[in-house]
């Protein structure tokens, strides 16, 4: 199927790419955004602390309010995956996974980021059984059991928080000597909590069990130790879904981060970048970041799309 | 227009495991972003597939229903998992996307 030729295709729909919308629609932008989870990496956040007008709000929620506003001001906004972007300005097609093709002027690239496994190579087998990436999903299913969290930053600490209200006890592994990547105000409130057990320097090595996970072995100052649990959830960190541009021949960074301009514009002329998959804000990826990147995209495309005409 | 069946404990046998059609079971729960998500998708689903397979869902966090997520050892949600004549045939696990989904889903019946 053939469409009309957009202005503008926003590729995600996560807080970058649904302000992006917002933003667009206020400006007349004919658009549209193609995203594969609505509300992007949000969703799967326990309580958000730190959005301006929101005292404390699961992830859930708050994309939902993100995403209600920008279809209120008329943002399209569809489920589904771009797998290729081709052409230039103005004329990209995009291919979506389910063979549409859409062709557009102009391209915001809002796609985030991807979480990282382990890499461990039983680590597919216990998923669902012991294994998990999302706290506030499964976490109710390990009531008053030993649960793990593996990975040092705030993604992680919030994890354990959220974990320790439900499990028996929580144990936190980490590299370093301290989960120095993490904020003060997460570390407060774990220090407060008597159920988590700290294990710096700890490293995972292998996943222990037969059917379920039963235990895994950790490497710790030099040495390895098998320690039980029945759950694992993994916060280690994620990797910038920047392929789509990548296969354009436009320029990451050395960790695959899209590299833009102030105006996030990205090295292929007529295709911006936003959120957490970009080099941007001085590299601190949040949802306000993320909101605000979008934004500016929208706003530089919106005059680029004026001087054209 | 094919309809999302509840499940329950009571219904269980007579909706999946006696079911002449295959089933597609989502383990959910209110608490799970995701599996919001996936509500408008299995929606979608049932839409398409029509009499070609049934799709129902449980609410895991629905006491009454906690030997159903006991039974299928449900630890990970959205858990979306197919019976065909009685048997668990397989196990989809985490948010997915309609055409990708409905491919798995006539690959296994296949
Ligand atoms: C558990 C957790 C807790 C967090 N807590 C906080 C917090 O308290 N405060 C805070 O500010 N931030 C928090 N964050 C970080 C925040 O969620 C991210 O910074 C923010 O979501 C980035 O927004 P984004 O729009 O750039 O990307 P994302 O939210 O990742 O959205 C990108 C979307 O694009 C989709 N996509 C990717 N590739 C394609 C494709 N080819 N086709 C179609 N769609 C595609 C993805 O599926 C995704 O839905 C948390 C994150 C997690 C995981």
């Amino acid at each position: 199927m053939e469409m009309g030729v957009k202005d503008l295709i926003i590729v995600g729909a996560g807080p970058a790419g649904l302000t992006a919308s917002i933003y667009a629609s206020r400006y007349k932008i004919e658009h549209q955004v193609i995203g594969l989870l609505p509300g992007g990496a949000m969703t799967e956040a326990y309580k958000i602390c730190n959005f301006p007008s929101e005292v404390s709000i699961s992830g859930w929620e708050l994309a939902q309010k993100i995403e209600n506003n920008a279809r209120q001001l008329g943002g399209e906004i569809v489920a589904g995956e771009v797998l290729k972007i081709s052409g230039h300005y103005p004329n990209f097609q995009v291919d979506l996974a389910d063979g549409h093709k859409l062709a557009s002027k102009t391209i915001l690239l809002a796609s985030g980021a991807k979480r990282r496994h382990l890499g461990l190579p039983n680590e597919d087998k216990f998923l669902g059984k012991g294994l998990a990436y999302c706290a506030t999903c499964d976490g109710p299913f390990f009531k008053d059991k030993i649960v793990g969290v593996v990975g040092g930053g705030n993604c992680a600490a919030t994890a354990v928080i959220f974990l320790s209200t439900i499990a028996a006890q929580v144990l936190w592994f980490y590299l370093g000597s301290e989960p120095n990547a993490v904020e003060p105000g997460w570390l407060e409130e774990i220090n407060k909590q008597g159920n988590i057990k700290l294990m710096a320097r700890s490293e995972i090595k292998a996943l222990l069990g037969d059917n379920h996970l039963s235990g895994v072995t950790i490497k710790r100052e030099n040495k390895t130790e098998n320690i039980n649990l029945e759950g694992l959830f993994v916060e280690i960190g994620s990797d910038p879904n920047s392929s789509l541009l990548k296969q354009l021949g436009g320029t990451v960074n050395e960790g695959g981060y899209i590299v833009v301009d102030g105006g996030q514009a990205t090295t292929i002329p007529g295709i911006w970048a936003a959120g957490d998959v970009t080099t941007s804000s001085n590299g601190l990826r949040q949802i306000i970041t993320a909101c605000s990147e979008g934004a500016i995209a929208a706003d530089s495309i919106f005059k680029f799309l004026q001087r054209q005409v | 227009m094919a309809q999302i069946v509840e499940l329950t404990p009571a219904n269980f046998a007579t909706e999946v495991l006696n079911s002449k059609i295959p089933v597609l079971v989502d383990f959910w729960a209110p608490w799970c972003g995701p599996c919001q998500m996936m509500a408008p998708i299995l929606e979608n689903l049932a839409q398409e597939l029509g009499d070609k397979i049934k799709i129902a869902k449980v609410n895991v966090d629905d006491p009454d229903n906690q030997p159903l997520a006991v039974e299928y050892q449900i630890q990970s949600i959205p858990n979306m998992k197919l019976f065909k004549n009685g048997e668990e045939i397989a196990s989809f696990i985490g948010v997915r996307q309609q055409a990708s989904l409905r491919q798995d889903i006539l690959d296994k019946l296949s």
